[in-house]
């Protein structure tokens, strides 16, 4: 063969190994067409035109925003909810490499990764939100609004979205089989750890600052000076449940890209994990509390929003809290993994609430649900999905690469 | 893969180091008395003497080269509900029933109250919007992103997004900066047949409002809204019934909203600071545990303790 | 001649001497109060029929005052022409001219001055136009 036939060759066999997972085309293809899968593709068939339409006619072809009612969906789903529950990052990081916890290495990876992914995809709600996008980069180089708790936000967003990517780098680098390159990556890891703890307890409670610039429009049971603690030391919980919800997911759908050594170890973890989250969500329980006690709003208690307030704090704090410690006791790994999912929805819930429920509960007219924005939101998550599972596919996020045995750390 | 102690000082401060430098925040400046440039411009609306004809509207509209709207300026059916300032309207008058006689309803024109401290400006995360030496506060349309947090911190609900375009603007009043830098009146105080609208110094309109409940304490209510809600407003307003039966928000306090968000930002170097030292902490007990459990295990005779 | 007659006579005399008398005293009282009212009248008739006030016109017509009305209605005349000596008439533009002078800042401008002195007692007698265009056309192509 010729050198460049033999070149081209190289880079189909490339291309057929790393994209494909060695199967031909036509294999390749006949594995895609699952229920899943259809129904995804259904979902993008319909949303991504609507995102197009939106770049074209403006945001309030997709959005109800009103001029009382500023945010929508976009960013109250995408980032004030997708941030949290992107959190899982920087918590088994600092667990395993600044605590000492090696049993939980095996979630390390992924919980980077879901991280990653999740402030990538966060950005891309941003990039639609946006009125125009294309400035996104100003407050980095163009020009600075020092005083604004967005400014913070922006800048922290974009800095923890290069760090995860840096801290998932050697998973890549091992796909690509990078060697000298991966172990530099791997050298600044602890590094990297840290400076990824200090930029989320900056951002996830900075998200929460945002709302103490409206005093009036926020609902007092929500609006308190300890928003920024409360939404920090949510984001904690949020970020364990979602390792859980996550491993469950993988485990269970995706078995054959996950180390058979695992499946031995996962429940312990699932159990330890569950006892964390217990003590955060008591933790965070009380905060609540404090939070109404130094308004002194205990009358608002017993109200249409006093009860939308109980039902969080009791329904998907409290609750959650005691199953959590129910499930850890009695060593039932199926009432922890049901219990992520609640505590999830309470993340769900307390973001969905602050950012446009709550926060708008003085207007007469209050609108916080457009089809078309649920359409889009339903139709970024599913990318989201398809890209977690193509890159979990791929490279060695729940298993070993070969070429490098231990996991590099 | 384990890392040396000066391995990890190393990177920590690189973290820490890059972290601080990273954002170039500043401390809260604390600035507790702010009195801003003495010679500020304002105005001061009677609202004793608004008529609701909407020639304020009027003139807004044309100095703006604002589009003309479908219900004309005379037409009056518009005060059936109440309206708020739109991407179109920088200004709208309002008409509520009279609590003190009927015959006379009392009308409220709004529009931005070009705040001393404004929560938009500092909410902006571009510094898109200026507390200009004249009063007004002016929106920067080169770098906007469209955010659309301004909206959320004004406690009056001004500004207004162009939703239905491509390349949105924030559109509010600007108090007609280009006219009143060349000597000229904001277009609605020169439009105003009753003169409702007062303009000058902004320290000149308080104590002609002072004059003014003075003289007709019966006529006016002895309170200038603006004077300092919210830390002050350059536009202010005198009225004959109580501000709350007119569409104005008793409840704003005189804090500058700026200042609640002062407490976190000044909390965000002391994390920076801190957290390497604490986090880079918890790592070398955690390194030093394995390590002495390491020679536990193989027997070797340890470090002292 | 009989007494009766001649007390009669003298009766109807003084009778008709009182009720001319009293025509007299009435016709001299009214020609006093017609004099008087001639006087107001003559004083009247020297300030104009009408004025066409028309120095701002800008989105309007002019407007076209019916100064003699007023006069009449008012009966005075420092109700309108206030704060300058009695007898003393100045035209509205005398005083008020550009508005918002820092030395006096209560003093309204030449337009304020017009419709705050205007539309005030229109709304307060409950009579007299209080609309726009009830005074003054909108001129063409002004909308």
């Amino acid at each position: 063969m010729s050198e460049i036939a033999k070149d081209q060759g190289a880079v189909g066999d490339w291309i057929s190994e790393k994209i494909f997972m060695g199967m031909s085309l036509s294999a390749y293809f006949r594995k895609l067409i699952t229920p899943f899968n259809v129904i995804a593709l259904l979902i993008l068939a319909v949303g991504i035109p609507l995102i197009v339409q939106r770049y074209i006619h403006g945001l309030g072809y997709v959005t109800h925003g009103s001029q009382n009612q500023p945010f929508s969906l976009f960013l109250g789903w995408g980032l004030f909810t997708g941030v949290p529950l992107a959190a899982t990052g920087f918590i088994m990081a600092s667990a395993v490499y600044l605590f000492g916890m090696k049993e939980y290495k095996s979630l390390v990876r992924p919980a980077v990764l879901t991280g990653f992914v999740g402030y990538f995809f966060a950005v891309t709600f941003l990039l639609i939100d946006l009125g125009r996008p294309w400035r996104l980069p100003y407050p980095m180089v163009h020009s600075f609004g020092p005083g604004s708790v967005l400014f913070l936000v922006a800048w922290h967003v974009a800095l923890y979205l290069s760090v995860q990517f840096l801290e998932f780098s050697p998973a890549i680098l091992e796909w690509l089989e990078a060697k000298r390159i991966r172990k530099w990556a791997l050298a600044i890891t602890i590094g990297a750890t840290i400076f990824g703890v200090i930029l989320s307890t900056l951002h996830q409670s900075a998200l929460g600052a945002l709302f103490l610039l409206a005093p009036g429009k926020l609902h007092p049971l929500w609006y308190s000076p300890y928003i920024p603690v409360l939404f920090f030391v949510s984001a904690i919980y949020a970020g364990l449940s979602m390792v859980i919800i996550e491993s469950t997911l993988v485990y269970r759908f995706m078995k054959d890209k996950v180390d058979p050594k695992n499946f031995k170890t996962i429940d312990d973890l699932t159990i330890g994990l569950g006892k964390a989250a217990s003590l955060v969500l008591i933790t965070y329980f009380c905060l609540k509390l404090i939070g109404v006690a130094h308004g002194n709003h205990w009358h608002l208690l017993n109200s249409s929003w006093g009860f939308w307030f109980l039902l969080e704090i009791f329904g998907f704090v409290l609750v959650p809290c005691f199953f959590f410690i129910a499930g850890v006791r009695k060593r039932n790994v199926a009432l922890v993994k049901f219990t992520a999912f609640i505590a999830v929805f309470g993340i769900v819930f307390n973001r969905i609430m602050v950012s446009l429920v709550a926060s708008s509960w003085s207007l007469q007219h209050a609108e916080f649900l457009h089809g078309k924005e649920l359409l889009v939101v339903v139709t970024v998550v599913t990318v989201e999905i398809l890209a977690y599972r193509w890159i979990v596919n791929r490279m060695p996020v729940h298993r070993e690469h070969p070429a490098f045995p231990g996991g590099g750390h | 893969m384990k890392i040396n102690r000066r391995g990890l000082i190393k990177s920590v401060f690189a973290a820490g180091g890059s972290a601080a430098l990273a954002r170039p925040g500043k401390a809260a400046a604390g600035v507790e008395h702010f009195t801003g440039n003495p010679d500020r411009y304002g105005c001061l609306t009677d609202l004793t003497r608004c008529v609701g004809c909407r020639s304020c509207e009027a003139a807004c509209n044309e100095a703006n080269g604002l589009p003309k709207p479908e219900v004309p300026f005379d037409d009056d059916s518009v005060f059936e509900h109440e309206r708020r300032t739109s991407e179109k309207a920088y200004t709208v008058v309002n008409r509520y029933d009279n609590v003190r006689t009927d015959a006379k309803p009392v009308f409220r024109k709004i529009q931005c109250n070009h705040c001393n401290e404004p929560s938009c400006a500092s909410a902006c995360l571009v510094n898109a919007y200026t507390k200009t030496p004249e009063g007004a506060v002016l929106w920067n349309k080169d770098l906007c992103l469209g955010c659309r947090m301004c909206m959320l911190a004004c406690p009056f609900y001004i500004p207004t997004f162009e939703y239905d375009k491509p390349v949105p603007k924030i559109q509010k009043c600007n108090m007609c900066h280009d006219r009143t830098s060349q000597g000229k009146m904001p277009a609605c105080v020169e439009a105003c047949p009753m003169e409702a609208i007062a303009f000058g110094k902004r320290s000149e309109l308080i104590k002609l409002a002072r004059e003014r409940i003075e003289k007709e304490p019966d006529r006016y209510i002895d309170h200038i809204y603006g004077e300092h809600e919210v830390g002050g407003t350059s536009w202010m307003y005198i009225s004959g019934v109580p501000f709350e039966r007119v569409g104005f928000d008793e409840h704003l306090g005189v804090v500058p909203f700026p200042q609640y968000t002062r407490g976190f930002l000044s909390a965000v170097p002391l994390v920076l600071v801190i957290w390497p030292a604490l986090l880079g902490g918890f790592y070398l007990f955690s390194e030093r545990r394995e390590e002495l459990d390491d020679r536990e295990k193989s027997g070797k005779p340890g470090e002292r303790a | 001649m009989n007494m009766e007659g001649i007390l009669r006579d003298i009766a109807c005399g003084i009778l008709v001497l009182l009720a001319l008398l009293a025509f007299a005293f009435i016709v001299y009282q009214g020609g006093a109060a017609a004099q008087e009212g001639d006087a107001s009248a003559e004083a009247a008739l020297t300030g104009p029929e009408i004025a066409v006030i028309g120095s701002l016109s800008n989105l309007y017509e002019p407007v076209t005052f019916s100064h003699r009305y007023h006069t009449t209605m008012a009966g005075e005349c420092a109700g309108c022409h206030h704060h300058s000596d009695p007898g003393v008439y100045m035209k509205c533009g005398d005083c008020h001219g550009a508005p918002f002078d820092p030395q006096n800042m209560n003093m309204p401008g030449l337009k304020g001055a017009y419709h705050l002195q205007c539309m005030n007692c229109h709304k307060e007698m409950a009579a007299g136009p209080v609309g726009c265009t009830e005074c003054h056309a909108k001129k063409p192509g002004k909308e």
